[in-house]
């Protein structure tokens, strides 16, 4: 082999969020809803799911299996699926398994209420990543008030479930005016059920959670639980992640326009979207290649119209509501 | 078409050589033929040595001191280097291409003394230096749970 310019051998660390698209070929993670239906209606859903709210045109068995295909060869490391409930996709799991098998590292982020024996072997036979599990409360008093219908139990034994087929689990918590003195609790129960991430934030007021009142807590609510997730941080260290996004959305599409992450979302039919906190399709792989819309979604980050929203979003977040008024690049 | 691609049509084709206007870049530009169709082949051995250890690395007997890339970590080319994901973590790590090629031994179940013999052949470096380097990459790699024995 003849001689090449050498560099010193470099490697540089970002996480995911901050993990530039600039120069990537692909994206390196696709969050992908692959329905809109779920079988729970939470009061602080940022999405509009909920029983009955399924798209009417969410792409078909082919058509989610061409983009798997596309997802395998273009060397997508990693894949997030999500909703509404992905457990309430007729071909979930066996779209988890094509993952699997084709190397691609996948988590799963669900309500919780399907994690039976049988769905749970299929997730570790399928060799997921992570499944991020719902789970806004140390208590059910407090669940049923954020997510009415649903079983806090039901929920917890399901996390213990995945945890005995050596599955791994995060939570993740929501914080809303009726729950969020429960955050430092809910982290210790994690802690407890062997979960190794705990992911919260501020409430993003789109979808669900931008039609009912007084949902979000107050600032200094805010502030009391932002320490206190500082504080678990330190106390999980080495033993559970706990990631806390006190910036809010605002400060993320900033910064995303500064430079954009080489993430994308799609939607269920087949659009994909700039950024979940963003109303921008750049594509649809019900009419285009994986690569297609790459590059359109690299084309869509410089677009005036983005950065307009930009700006304004920063002046009014209640621009927020118009999140899933979709607009196409 | 990509790098490898134009290599493995120039194997195909036998059509080694630039046009001497154009030959100023890219593979055997302003070589002779056969200095020429020697860095090819070199070229294509490594693209089929690197394929094989993508594709069959689990067949492959894994002898004592070689490594791997930890389970969850995934690696992918890019035209500036790589990039290497640990997914669990969410943390992703871009490689200069220097940095490519020591992880591609990796994958391809080098121990550490081959991949400083590689690398000194490869960038003609009698020094070591690279080498050095190259093994302390490794060390920082190892440390962060991104390869594994």
């Amino acid at each position: 082999m003849p001689a090449r310019p050498a560099a010193r051998p470099r490697a540089s660390r970002k996480t995911l969020p901050d993990a530039s698209a600039d120069g990537m070929r692909a994206p390196l993670y696709i969050g992908w809803q692959l329905t809109n239906a779920c079988d729970l209606a939470c009061v602080h859903c940022v999405e509009e799911s909920g029983p009955g709210r399924a798209f009417k045109d969410e792409l078909t068995r082919a058509e989610a299996f061409r983009v798997l295909e596309q997802i395998r060869d273009e060397q997508v490391p990693y894949v997030a699926f999500s909703g509404g409930e992905p457990f309430l996709h007729p071909h979930f799991l066996e779209m988890a398994a094509f993952l699997g098998s084709a190397g691609v590292a996948l988590k799963v982020e669900t309500n919780g209420r399907h994690l039976t024996p049988s769905n749970c072997g299929a997730l570790a036979d399928a060799g997921v990543c992570a499944v991020q599990v719902s789970l806004d409360a140390a208590t059910p008093e407090a669940y049923a008030k954020v997510r009415p219908g649903g079983d806090f139990c039901r929920v917890l034994a399901g996390i213990r479930l995945l945890r005995s087929k050596g599955v791994a689990v995060e939570v993740n918590f929501t914080p809303t005016a009726f729950n969020v003195h429960e955050g430092p609790a809910a982290a210790d129960l994690a802690l407890a059920e062997g979960v190794c991430g705990f992911y919260t934030g501020r409430l993003i007021l789109a979808g669900n959670a931008s039609r009912a009142r007084g949902l979000a807590p107050s600032e200094e609510q805010y502030a009391v639980f932002f320490q206190a997730m500082r504080r678990k941080a330190a106390e999980c260290g080495g033993r559970m992640l706990v990631r806390c996004h006190e910036a809010g959305i605002v400060d993320e599409v900033r910064a995303r326009m500064a430079d954009p992450a080489a993430l994308f979302v799609i939607l269920p039919d087949g659009r994909v979207k700039l950024l979940n906190a963003l109303p921008f399709v750049c594509g649809d792989l019900r009419s285009q290649t994986l690569a297609e819309v790459w590059k359109a979604f690299l084309r869509g980050w410089r677009s005036p119209k983005v950065a307009k929203f930009a700006a304004d979003l920063a002046a009014d977040p209640t621009l927020l509501q118009g999140l899933h008024r979709w607009i196409r690049l | 078409m990509g790098y490898a691609d134009l290599i493995r049509g120039a194997w195909r084709t036998g059509r080694f050589t630039l046009p001497a206007r154009t030959g100023t870049g890219g593979a055997g530009g302003g070589l002779r033929p056969e200095e020429s169709r020697g860095r090819i082949r070199g070229e294509m051995e490594e693209i089929v040595r690197r394929e094989s250890a993508d594709g069959l690395g689990c067949l492959a007997p894994r002898g004592e001191g070689t490594m791997k890339l930890a389970p969850f970590v995934k690696f992918r080319e890019e035209k500036f280097g790589a990039v290497l994901f640990e997914t669990r973590s969410e943390k992703v790590f871009t490689l200069n291409p220097t940095a490519a090629d020591v992880v591609r031994e990796v994958l391809a179940g080098a121990t550490e003394s081959d991949i400083g013999d590689r690398l000194r052949i490869r960038y003609s470096d009698p020094s070591g230096r690279l080498a050095d380097e190259a093994l302390s990459l490794l060390k920082q790699l190892r440390d962060k749970g991104l390869i594994a024995e």
